[in-house]
């Protein structure tokens, strides 16, 4: 909303200046989004006199006319203009004047002759003054009068946004006005008369839902006059563009006081109006121009032929007035604020009138406001004759609720008196009536006493109550044990190196197919997406980790060691599930570096998890497989269970072809699900270092194909032995004799100190053990 | 033989393993003092033929110089080796000023590291945390939040709407309020720290369609609006600085009543009024207010019995405070160039 320091100022004569305003605005909760100055384009227009009037020597259709300015000084500017003769005083912008339009004056030369600037008409300036050219200002201005001058000055205007609370009420100079009177403590001036309707049988009603009350009024009026200029300054301040009286007046009492009326042409209006439901199909042209069909959701303000007009939203082009008008219905209304606000979105009409009754409007001001109108015709002698009026339904009973200022003040946590707070009530309009409190008709944002304690903050200042720690027993606030253990990955996934990254919970379909995943069948849909690519939730981390190895890769060759965990999203029957899902990803391609080549290998990956799986407890245990999900590599794939047996993930490294199409070639993956159940239970078992000498032994095998080393381990292992603390593979080679790995042993004891003897009794054990499946010591 | 001789001696010969050019001249110089035939060895050997009282006064003289040679010969063969091998290490100098290597170290996402600065305050506070779904049912995310459908309130935040009946991604962790005063079950009191991930239609420099939020709620007997300013200014001051300023402004949120929204001295200018805080010199910060009272009824509690307030914070417009990051959607580029810099101190050893 865009409101006037000026026309506020009709209300609050004492208003402090602009920037206590903008402070106490912000107070009370109304946003200034900005604050500019307006009129200053019209600082140097001046009024001069016409001395002389001349065709233009080289077009018909121009004149010459010479200007006398203040200080007797002559100029001649060629223009257009019918009218303008010698003697009368009209606006003149000098060169470098800048017009609203935007259009910066210049000494221009027409046909001829040298012109700078302009002689203004009053639509270039803004206004409305009738069917001329040029302006003839008829006022007892000096010559050299500042146009400015005669607007009242500059104006200060406050772009404000409201809440949808304030809103209610809020969209009108009075009510601001009041809620800044109230603040401040300054005196304000509102009168307020009720219109007197009689019961001329002018309309009906169909349904007292949609429409609880309505008036309507029927006056003559003046035709081809003029709003009086103070209105039209006011109107114009606002963003708001004069027309002519009848439909410029009900633009002024609506931001004056937020009851949108609405004239129409009555010489166009056959019979009685009625307040229906559009019939389905119902063609109207609003003012917009635009040919609407309505529908039974429609309310219509129709005649006994058709619908002219869009009730509270916009009126229709058949009936509307224009400044030939003589006869005009007023209606002044109270509209069923959720159907008006439903009508306006269908539409997309968001007019000014739609955005109050969509809000909520007072319906009290059904009967004040056709009143503000009459007596402003009045007041400027547009009134001929006022005919028959009616009005149709009730006002509503003024609502009440109890007084209770103990628990504003509990609720506030302020030690105020009853009387400041009864006060500060009372200053925004409530009223004391026994023991209740009576809200103000326009007030329908407050239902009870913590929308009252809201007000007497607001009037007082957030400021003025104390901040305060609340103090309850002193229990130690608990992080939650699943997500806790979330953090545990989190916290070891970057101690292990690796980089976290967060990505949208969105993916589509073709994002899901790059990966190379085939789109599950228990996939989420988003409804209403922003973009193509995040149409669904997505069901893997996979694509948008690789989009994001990607969009590195794009712009700098970088090895990457990236994880994130995450929810994943499934449905199941009519419900749905979130799952979190640990991704992690290394590039392995080599990168050039001093001193050596950096080129990270796939057990890099596998040890990561392996370091892992004993740091966080997941209780993981896996197996090689040669087949698993599609967009893995399949003679290098793990595949990953549970405590409790079930496969939860994959490790292995993603098909080349799909990590190039992510400019990457080759790339080391492990995924898999962080069940919620998995909080971790063990028992710490820390023993005393061994105080003994470890024994060292390397053997150098001949492994046969298709043996893994989990089988020479698996085989370590039933040796059950006491002594054997570790066997590692410390080289690899390939010979004539085949493939050969050397193993390092460890041998060490808790009890004494190893002989030769008894680490070989067990290395022979091992050998015989090994020789099983075909593996010999190489000589 | 007698003392002054022994002085005389010792003079020579730390004049000889001063001026010893190599290890083989002070070995020579050794050999010739210390050895089977040296002066000190035969000065010894001739001990035997002196008279019992003098033999006693210049042995105890002797011994103290064969110690001194034994010593001086000693540390200048230590000092001349230390001195070869320095110059021979000299010969294998590194170019030192090679960049060094780095480790390779691990980062968490700067908007976890935010969230835990955020959860690590407020459970100081003895706040708990709770979590709820991000798919959410409707009733939770509107209507127990005093948001019926057809409300304007819901005009407020586009929200995402799925293939599942009466399902929406949230739009707030306020949902979370409802479903822990469920949980707590008209227990006192209620203090709880609600983040996690909400999803809005928005997409610009200063919204991104899924962020963080982190929601507070606390109910109790007697909990007011002053309790809910102390607690959001404490927050303000462990979250940004003592010398930090706030400013609580009224607000609108349906689900609380009065509402009222927290700003704080703007980060770029101190206070003093730019482009980032469009003049004001203040940063909106937060929402609050004191919950609606039909909220704790439609979470079991009694609203005349007792009272609570709500707060909900965006964890990446507190990251772009404290980071100083004037573009929301960086944060979720995961561009590796941009988030290396959160590997530099902060300036606060807590994040």
């Amino acid at each position: 909303m865009i409101a006037s320091y000026r026309w506020l100022q009709r209300f609050v004569p004492e208003l402090p200046d602009a920037n206590t305003l903008e402070e106490k605005l912000t107070q009370l909760g109304w946003e200034v989004v900005s604050r500019e100055e307006w009129g200053t384009c019209y600082e140097p227009v001046e009024l001069v006199e016409i001395v002389k009037r001349v065709k233009h020597p080289n077009a018909d259709h121009l004149s010459v006319m010479t200007i006398r300015r203040q200080n007797g000084q002559l100029t001649s500017v060629v223009t257009g203009a019918q009218n303008g003769v010698a003697g009368d005083h009209v606006w003149y912008a000098p060169p470098g004047t800048q017009l609203v339009d935007g259009r910066v004056m210049e000494t221009v030369n027409m046909r001829g002759i040298e012109s700078p600037g302009m002689l203004l008409s009053s639509q270039e300036l803004g206004f409305e003054a009738g069917l001329q050219d040029i302006w003839i200002w008829d006022g007892a201005q000096n010559l050299g009068t500042r146009f400015l001058d005669v607007v009242g000055g500059s104006d200060t205007i406050f772009e404000l946004e409201l809440t949808p609370n304030l809103a209610v009420y809020g969209q009108n100079m009075h009510a601001l006005a009041q809620e800044l009177a109230a603040s401040l403590s300054l005196p304000w001036d509102f009168r307020e008369t009720e219109f007197f309707y009689d019961h001329a049988p002018m309309a009906k009603v169909s349904d007292a839902h949609d429409c609880p009350i309505y008036g309507i009024t029927e006056f003559w009026i003046q035709p081809n006059a003029v709003t009086p200029l103070w209105i039209q300054v006011l109107l114009r301040s606002i963003g708001q563009r004069p027309i002519n009286p009848a439909v410029d007046l009900t633009n002024f009492v609506l931001w004056d006081m937020g009851q949108p009326l609405h004239a129409f042409d009555a010489d166009k209006v056959n019979g009685m109006i009625e307040v229906r439901r559009a019939w389905d199909g119902e063609k109207l042209t609003t003012l917009d121009g635009v040919e609407r069909t309505l529908s039974s959701q429609d309310l219509v303000i129709a005649d006994q032929t058709q619908a002219l007009a869009l009730a509270g939203v916009m009126g229709g082009t058949f009936a509307a007035v224009s400044s030939a008008t003589v006869h005009i219905l007023l209606e002044a209304a109270h509209f069923d604020s959720q159907h008006i606000f439903q009508t306006m979105r269908r539409h997309q009409i968001f007019s000014d009138a739609a955005l109050h009754f969509g809000k909520g409007t007072d319906p009290h001001a059904v009967l004040s406001a056709p009143a503000h109108y009459q007596n402003l015709l009045e007041k400027m002698g547009l009134l001929v004759e006022k005919g028959g009026s009616q009005l149709i339904g009730t006002m509503p009973v003024r609502r009440h609720i109890s007084f209770n200022p103990q628990g504003i003040k509990q609720l506030l946590g302020v030690n105020w008196a009853e009387d400041k707070i009864l006060e500060g009530l009372e200053r925004l309009g409530f009223e004391k009536e026994e023991e209740d409190i009576v809200i103000p008709s326009n007030r329908h944002d407050v239902e009870g006493t913590h929308d009252l304690a809201e007000d007497v903050a607001r009037v007082y200042g957030l400021e003025k109550i104390e901040p305060h720690m609340f103090m309850v027993s002193a229990t130690p606030g608990r992080p939650s044990p699943h997500v806790a253990y979330h953090e545990l990955i989190r916290n070891s996934m970057t101690a292990a190196g690796y980089w976290e990254v967060i990505t949208r919970s969105f993916s589509s379909v073709p994002r899901l197919r790059r990966a190379g995943i085939e789109l599950p069948p228990d996939v989420v849909r988003v409804i209403n997406p922003l973009r193509d690519e995040e149409t669904l939730l997505r069901p893997s981390l996979l694509p948008g980790m690789l989009e994001t190895v990607e969009a590195n890769r794009a712009r700098r060759d970088i090895s990457l060691s990236l994880f994130e965990l995450a929810p994943v999203y499934q449905r199941s029957d009519q419900d749905h599930t979130e799952h979190q899902e640990l991704i992690v990803i290394r590039t392995l391609d080599e990168r050039m570096c001093y001193p050596r080549p950096d080129s990270p290998h796939l057990l890099e990956v596998k040890g990561v998890m392996e370091w892992m799986n004993q740091k966080c407890g997941m209780g993981l245990s896996w197996q090689q497989v040669s087949s698993g999900p599609e967009f893995m590599h399949p003679g290098r794939l793990l595949v990953l269970y549970g405590a409790s047996g079930s496969v939860v993930g994959y490790l292995g490294e993603l098909r080349p072809g799909i990590a190039q199409r992510y400019r990457a070639k080759r790339v080391g993956v492990w995924f898999m699900r962080i069940g919620d159940d998995r909080v971790v239970t063990a028992t710490p078992n820390i023993r005393h270092p061994l105080r003994y000498p470890e024994v060292v032994r390397d053997l150098s095998l001949i492994i046969p194909q298709g043996v893994s080393y989990q089988d020479i381990f698996e085989r370590a292992k039933q040796l059950r032995s006491q002594i054997l603390q570790t066997l590692t593979p410390v080289d690899h080679y390939h010979g004539d004799f085949g493939q050969s790995w050397t193993f390092r042993l460890v041998f060490q004891s808790e009890e004494k100190t190893l002989t030769d003897q008894e680490v070989d009794q067990v290395i022979q054990q091992f050998l015989q053990l090994v020789e099983n499946i075909g593996v010999t010591i190489r000589q | 033989m007698d003392g002054e001789q022994f002085n005389e001696w010792k003079d020579q010969m730390t004049q000889q393993a001063m001026n010893a050019e190599s290890l083989t001249d002070l070995q020579a110089a050794r050999h010739q003092w210390l050895g089977r035939r040296g002066t000190i060895t035969g000065a010894m050997k001739g001990l035997s033929s002196l008279p019992i009282e003098k033999r006693k006064v210049v042995g105890r003289q002797l011994n103290e110089l064969r110690e001194y040679a034994l010593d001086l010969f000693k540390r200048c063969e230590e000092n001349m080796e230390l001195q070869a091998e320095t110059s021979r290490l000299q010969a294998e100098t590194f170019d030192m000023t090679l960049p060094g290597l780095w480790p390779q170290t691990g980062l968490l996402h700067p908007v976890t590291r935010t969230r835990r600065l955020v959860e690590d305050v407020f459970l100081r506070m003895g706040f708990s945390l709770e979590y709820g779904p991000e798919i959410e049912d409707e009733w939770y995310n509107f209507e127990a939040l005093n948001i019926p459908a057809n409300h304007p309130a819901r005009d407020m935040q586009d929200s995402f709407f799925i293939d599942l009946p009466e399902r929406v991604l949230r739009t707030h962790t306020s949902p979370v309020q409802i479903r822990a005063m469920q949980r707590y079950n008209r227990a006192l009191p209620v203090r709880i720290l609600a983040p996690g991930r909400v999803f809005r239609r928005d997409d610009d420099a200063t919204h991104v369609p899924m962020f963080f939020q982190v929601e507070g709620l606390v109910i109790d007997h007697g909990i007011s609006l002053a309790d809910l300013k102390g607690t959001l200014q404490t927050m303000a001051h462990e979250l940004l600085g003592d010398d930090i300023k706030t400013r609580f402004r009224p607000s609108y949120f349906p689900f609380t009543e009065p509402s009222m929204e927290m700003d704080v001295t703007c980060a770029a200018c101190r206070g003093e009024g730019c482009r980032v805080c469009k003049g004001t010199g203040w940063v909106e910060i937060l929402g609050s207010g004191m919950v609606h009272p039909q909220v704790l009824r439609n979470g079991g509690y009694d609203p005349h019995r007792v009272s609570g307030f709500a707060f909900g914070l965006g964890i990446e417009r507190l990251a772009m405070r404290i980071f100083g990051i004037d573009d929301l959607r960086l944060l979720y580029q995961n561009d590796m160039e941009f988030l290396s810099q959160f590997q530099s101190y902060t300036g606060r050893p807590g994040l």
